[in-house]
């Protein structure tokens, strides 16, 4: 699993290393036009329009990272495991949950990099001696200590927050991944059938959950959290967030692994 | 060479999309140490069969026994197979391939890999993406002979190559298969072919239509494997493949 996670890291890195250096490199740029803070209104308009540029391309670049990544984690699984490299994926003495967790993982891992890469650039962007300095000024020590008094248990919240970021990731990768493997499942247009189950299945989640919040009120996320009081039900109503994307996870990888294993037509 | 069962295939029924059947209630045996030619016009059903058995397609009815056990991470294990298109991701690297095979397959030998490659003056260093279509070929050649596998699957190996290249293609197989191992080869280039098989296989319109050692069909026919072939497969040309003139 972790030779074959390994394979999987290279080739989506392949893709995505240029772009995290081009937002990184023009975050840099940017700050460095912001050196001279008149230039949009008093340097004359070629270093306004210069300005200007860089900060759409910035933007441009940081939405570009997002869909890139989209593109990548889709284009992997396909190709890799349903177009010709499915050939040799498929004839390695491995089991097909062994194939999509290494997919799984390494879409997990560059989600996070691109996350990364993102809050580094707006550092980047941020970097002025003054925020700093008003960063460290202020008295974490003191912060912390008032927090531990009046909710002990808030480290606990982020680590909670973590994990539901992380559920809610692999439930989105494996909605993508079941939706890819039940359009393989036809003869025909696999890509647009593919397609096609994405809608229907989202669809059909959204219509489930406002069922079972009209039947049962007090299921939905909102209520849940409306009606947490103490902490103790503030945790749960993270555990329910989390509790609700690993059900979906699950279902996911155990269709998406029972078409690949069961129902495999590499063509 | 010996006469154990390697491949068991009983009733083996593969049926595509609108009813087309390509594989019709095959029942087949194949023993260890032989070289056996999978001999069939174009449809005939050959590479279904290939790909059924390297667990890429899944059977209608019927079931696949490999060494004992019907397809799966053991016989994966055990089974060294070359499509008839290049299936390797065109970013890598010879030596990244090099690496791959030898991370998931325990029987690869590198030192065989380097060697081969080395003799085809094939540059390791060099990106698959920047390789003709013949030095593609014979990278994914090299590495399917460099394993000690029990079973060797070929899909069209000599197709679509120059008569140098079929050469080449066939002294590597025969000069580097395990010899325990079984070689099955899908062609309809059996001229090139006849001199290096121990048995056939014919198919058509995905039944099996005879299965018999070289020889036998020699003294039996009186005519080479290849001529036989033609013979047999002239009047399916003349009446349509479907029997209807």
């Amino acid at each position: 699993m972790v030779k074959l996670l390994r394979y999987e890291l290279k080739s989506l890195l392949r893709g995505l290393l240029p772009i995290y250096g081009a937002v990184l490199a023009v975050a840099l740029c940017n700050r460095v036009l912001w050196l001279f803070p008149l230039s949009l209104h008093a340097d004359g308009p070629l270093s306004g329009i210069a300005a200007i540029i860089a900060l759409s391309v910035y933007i441009l670049l940081c939405i570009g990272v997002a869909v890139l990544t989209l593109i990548v984690i889709v284009q992997r699984f396909y190709q890799g495991l349903l177009g010709k490299e499915g050939y040799l994926m498929f004839t390695l003495p491995l089991k097909s949950w062994q194939l999509i967790g290494s997919k799984l993982l390494g879409a997990f891992l560059v989600t996070m990099l691109s996350t990364i890469v993102g809050i580094c650039s707006i550092l980047i962007l941020l970097s002025y001696p003054e925020i700093y300095q008003d960063f460290l000024a202020i008295h974490w020590a003191e912060i912390i200590h008032d927090a531990f008094v009046k909710m002990p248990s808030w480290p606990l919240f982020l680590v909670e927050f973590f994990f539901y970021c992380c559920i809610l990731t692999f439930a989105s990768t494996l909605l993508l991944y079941v939706s890819m493997a039940l359009g393989h499942l036809s003869h025909n247009h696999r890509i647009l059938w593919a397609v096609i189950w994405y809608v229907i299945l989202s669809t059909v989640i959204s219509a489930l959950e406002s069922i079972v919040t009209a039947l049962v009120p007090s299921l939905s996320f909102l209520s849940v959290l409306e009606h947490a009081t103490t902490t103790f039900q503030l945790h749960l109503v993270f555990w329910y967030g989390i509790g609700y994307y690993l059900l979906q996870s699950v279902v996911f990888f155990i269709g998406t692994n029972f078409i690949l294993n069961r129902r495999l037509n590499l063509q | 060479m010996t006469q154990t069962p390697l491949v068991q295939l009983q009733q083996l029924t593969k049926q595509y999309e609108k009813g087309k059947v390509a594989l019709d209630h095959l029942d087949l045996t194949l023993c260890r140490g032989r070289t056996i030619g999978l001999l069939g016009p174009n449809g005939s059903g050959k590479t279904t069969l290939i790909k059924l058995l390297c667990g890429l397609l899944q059977p209608s009815f019927g079931t696949i026994r490999i060494d004992g056990q019907a397809p799966g991470v053991y016989t994966k294990s055990i089974i060294s197979y070359l499509p008839d298109q290049i299936y390797f991701p065109l970013w890598m690297k010879t030596t990244d391939l090099i690496d791959f095979f030898a991370d998931f397959y325990t029987d690869f030998s590198r030192q065989k890999a380097l060697s081969m490659l080395d003799t085809l003056s094939i540059p390791l260093q060099q990106r698959l993406k920047n390789m003709s279509k013949g030095t593609l070929e014979k990278v994914q050649l090299v590495l399917v002979m460099s394993r000690q596998a029990q079973f060797y699957l070929m899909d069209e190996p000599i197709a679509g190559v120059d008569p140098a290249a079929r050469d080449f293609i066939l002294n590597t197989i025969l000069t580097n298969y395990n010899e325990e191992g079984t070689v099955l080869l899908s062609t309809h280039l059996i001229g090139d072919i006849e001199r290096v098989l121990d048995e056939v296989v014919f198919l058509q319109n995905g039944r099996l239509l005879r299965h018999d050692t070289v020889d036998q069909i020699r003294e039996q026919e009186g005519m080479s494997v290849d001529r036989y072939f033609r013979e047999q497969f002239r009047t399916e040309a003349l009446v349509g493949g479907n029997g209807r003139w």
